[in-house]
């Protein structure tokens, strides 16, 4: 006799887990076909994802080292080595929370795990963020800029934590977007605003003084994306502090700390996204049973 | 395999929030704090009932009873607000038209999409793509995109995928509606060779002949409740009874509504149906006749004055809405007098070798030789008719069947008469009509 299927009002946590574990290839199929539609009746096709990254990093050299210099050394590589986590999480954030309402075809008339609809979404943005990834290490070879290789290990803590964090905040808002579509347009301008808090277009020594000067207490690193950020920019830039010209004294840019302590604060990120993850999946399920009336 | 129960429903209720006006905005909330105005509306109210492994269940009610919305309970779209449902296998539904593709995918990806959503692995669904394809008949327009396709090609798709993907239980929703005849004949013996594996099928249909092909078993819903369940063929002659019924009932209120202006104001017609009644006499029940057995139709008027000229037509129909039988007094060489006040007509069947079905009677009262109407009813009573067995098409009677020649023994003289004439309207058998005093 085959196993029992329940479909009511609630289902317990611990089978909407395993339910979403045996849906793997579902969700690694959604995630080629996401890519696949992106680029879909373009002539250079899956190209462009190279290609987009490579020429923002050509405007941004020509803007920072030309037009208006900062006197950060290579400045575009280090805007870069940041802003390839920031776009991995702010396209799965977007894409993810209105994941449910652009499938809404498929939410009304098939049954599946409706959660692996906003995990692929977060799965196509990694894919994304691999082509960037690419291009970054091509412009540093091309630059002779050496990574920092023994941080390089930290990289799959920090990545799996971002993983983790998209994941639990898409599912969160995905579902409530069902009910409150503003809710699509607000992410876009709190991610906007996010982005701002995080130091990647400015150097993290800016960011400790600006909430130093207002004598704000809160610990920036308790923003899970904050050292998921520097992990990257530590190993892809590797540039800890500079001499500017004219000057005698050091900057610092990034925290001048080994891998442990990157290691650790990433880990702590990746279980604050856990639990964070949990709790999505919680609310998820307690309001997908009227997503197909709703949509 | 031993029989078990693959589908167990136990007490669903699903409860709908019709909002008066659909204000899914954060000012909306800020402007109007506290609540929406909402009505509640119980969609499903205690479904309880039990599918076997490998049987066929036909699920019929009116729109608006509730069958969409249970399917889709039980396929999992959407879950119950009570109870729950217990499913025994791998489910493959397909509800309303397309289930679920994505337009901006070609008919190839929506395949693999499709499959891989009912749960189909990668491997899977390459071994079975060219079947699905082929039972598709969409070849040539595979990889196209699916937004070009047309409404038939979208479900000849869904249907391809949804018999293709091998389920245990298999829920479809009026698909089969659409889709040229070939088709729909390639879809049910589909059907039918999933019945021979043994395959549990739910399926929602408003055609009673579809309903007793397929299945054995049926479920009426009426207003969210389930008011039938039980053999197919009975559940369908109760439901077109219902639906008569109540087709009866507006045309009631209509009338009344209209004030009698529809046959005239009372002053001015001489004469007005008052009632008509079956009566079936010899039968045991009142409730239906059997195929072949005596019926009597006595048709009551009022008249306002006394009349020479009125011809009583009587219209029987079924419940497609063909005339079965239409015949008037004139017609039967029956000239009634009608005294003024009330009095009947009878229309006497001796035998009426109608099919299984429910039947509606419309009289019409007219003047002899001219245009005139004196009073008109339509459906003014109905009745069922139960057959042994059950032929499609309007007649049953006995039939005799043989493979011989010319020379071959057999009432038939070798050739094997027709059963059924469907759509015909025949003069019937001629009723003996009898006019009585009050």
């Amino acid at each position: 006799m085959p196993p029992v299927r329940v479909v009511a009002a609630n289902v317990g946590l611990w089978q909407r887990t395993r339910r979403l574990l045996r849906s793997r290839e579902l969700v690694s199929f959604l995630v080629r076909t996401q890519v696949k539609v992106r680029y879909k009746n373009s002539v250079l096709g899956i190209l462009w994802s190279m290609l987009n990254p490579a020429m923002m990093i050509g405007i941004y050299y020509l803007v920072f080292a030309v037009i208006l210099p900062s006197g950060v050394p290579l400045f575009a590589v280090y805007l870069f080595s940041g802003l390839v986590v920031w776009n991995l999480f702010s396209t799965a954030i977007m894409t993810g929370t209105s994941a449910m309402v652009s499938n809404a075809g498929i939410v009304k008339k098939v049954a599946f795990s409706r959660e692996v609809l906003p995990i692929s979404a977060v799965g196509a943005s990694l894919v994304f963020f691999f082509f960037q990834f690419i291009v970054v290490l091509i412009v540093e070879a091309a630059m002779r800029h050496s990574p920092a290789w023994g941080y390089v290990w930290v990289l799959i803590p920090a990545l799996a934590a971002l993983l983790v964090l998209s994941a639990a905040l898409s599912l969160l808002l995905s579902a409530v977007n069902v009910y409150l579509r503003d809710v699509q347009h607000l992410v876009e301008v709190f991610i906007f605003l996010w982005m701002w808090l995080v130091p990647i277009i400015y150097p993290y020594e800016a960011h400790v003084a600006v909430f130093e000067r207002y004598h704000i207490q809160i610990p920036y690193l308790m923003d899970p994306v904050v050292p998921i950020v520097l992990t990257f920019q530590r190993v892809l830039y590797a540039i800890v502090k500079y001499v500017p010209k004219g000057s005698a004294k050091p900057v610092a840019l990034l925290p001048v700390h080994g891998p442990l302590w990157y290691c650790s604060l990433d880990l702590g990120a990746l279980a604050g996204s856990l639990v964070l993850f949990f709790i999505g999946l919680y609310v998820f399920g307690r309001i997908e049973g009227d997503f197909a009336e709703e949509l | 395999m031993d029989a078990y129960h693959a589908i167990e429903v136990a007490g669903v209720s699903k409860k709908f929030k019709l909002f008066s006006e659909k204000s899914t905005t954060i000012m909306d909330r800020f402007v109007h704090p506290g609540r929406r105005p909402y009505r509640e509306f119980w969609a499903l109210q205690g479904i309880e009932f039990v599918v076997e492994q490998g049987d066929q269940v036909a699920v019929v009610g009116k729109n608006g009873s509730g069958k969409s919305t249970l399917l889709k309970c039980i396929a999992g779209i959407l879950r119950p607000t009570e109870g729950e449902v217990r499913l025994r296998g791998s489910v493959s539904s397909l509800l309303e038209l397309g289930a679920g593709f994505q337009p901006e995918l070609t008919g190839r990806e929506n395949i693999f999409l499709n499959a891989s959503l009912l749960g189909l692995s990668q491997r899977e669904v390459t071994r079975r793509f060219d079947d699905i394809v082929a039972f598709a008949e969409l070849e040539q327009f595979i990889d196209n995109q699916v937004k070009y396709y047309s409404s038939g090609m979208y479900v000849r798709l869904g249907f391809a995928v949804a018999i293709n993907v091998s389920p245990d239980i298999l829920i479809v929703d009026e698909v089969l509606a659409v889709g040229d005849e070939s088709f729909q004949h390639k879809c049910l013996d589909a059907i039918k060779a999933m019945q021979e594996e043994g395959v549990t099928l739910l399926f929602v249909t408003h055609s009673p002949d579809l309903a007793q092909k397929v299945c054995e078993r049926a479920i009426l819903l009426e207003g969210g409740s389930m008011t039938f369940d039980g053999p197919a063929g009975e559940v369908m002659l109760a439901y077109h009874e219902r639906l008569r019924e109540e087709e009866m009932e507006s045309a009631r209120l209509a009338a009344a509504q209209a004030g009698g202006d529809g046959s005239g104001s009372p002053g001015v017609t001489p004469i007005r149906i008052a009632g008509a009644a079956v009566e079936y006499p010899g039968s045991e029940t009142s409730q239906a006749m059997m195929s072949g057995g005596t019926c009597r139709i006595a048709v009551e008027y009022e008249a306002a004055q006394s009349l020479d000229d009125a011809v009583f037509v009587l219209d029987i129909r079924n419940h497609d809405n063909v005339t079965v039988l239409n015949t008037n007094t004139d017609l039967l060489g029956f000239f009634p007098e009608c005294a003024e006040g009330v009095g009947r007509v009878g229309f006497t069947f001796e035998s009426l070798p109608l099919a299984q079905d429910a039947y509606s009677v419309s009289v019409a009262i007219q003047k002899r030789t001219t245009d005139r109407r004196y009073d008109a009813r339509e459906q003014l009573a109905s009745f069922s008719v139960a057959a042994p067995s059950t032929p499609f098409g309007v007649l049953s009677v006995p039939v005799a069947v043989d493979m011989g020649g010319r020379d071959a023994p057999g009432p038939a003289g070798g050739v094997s008469t027709v059963e059924t004439v469907p759509g015909a309207v025949t003069s019937g058998p001629v009723p003996v009509a009898k006019a009585g005093g009050r």
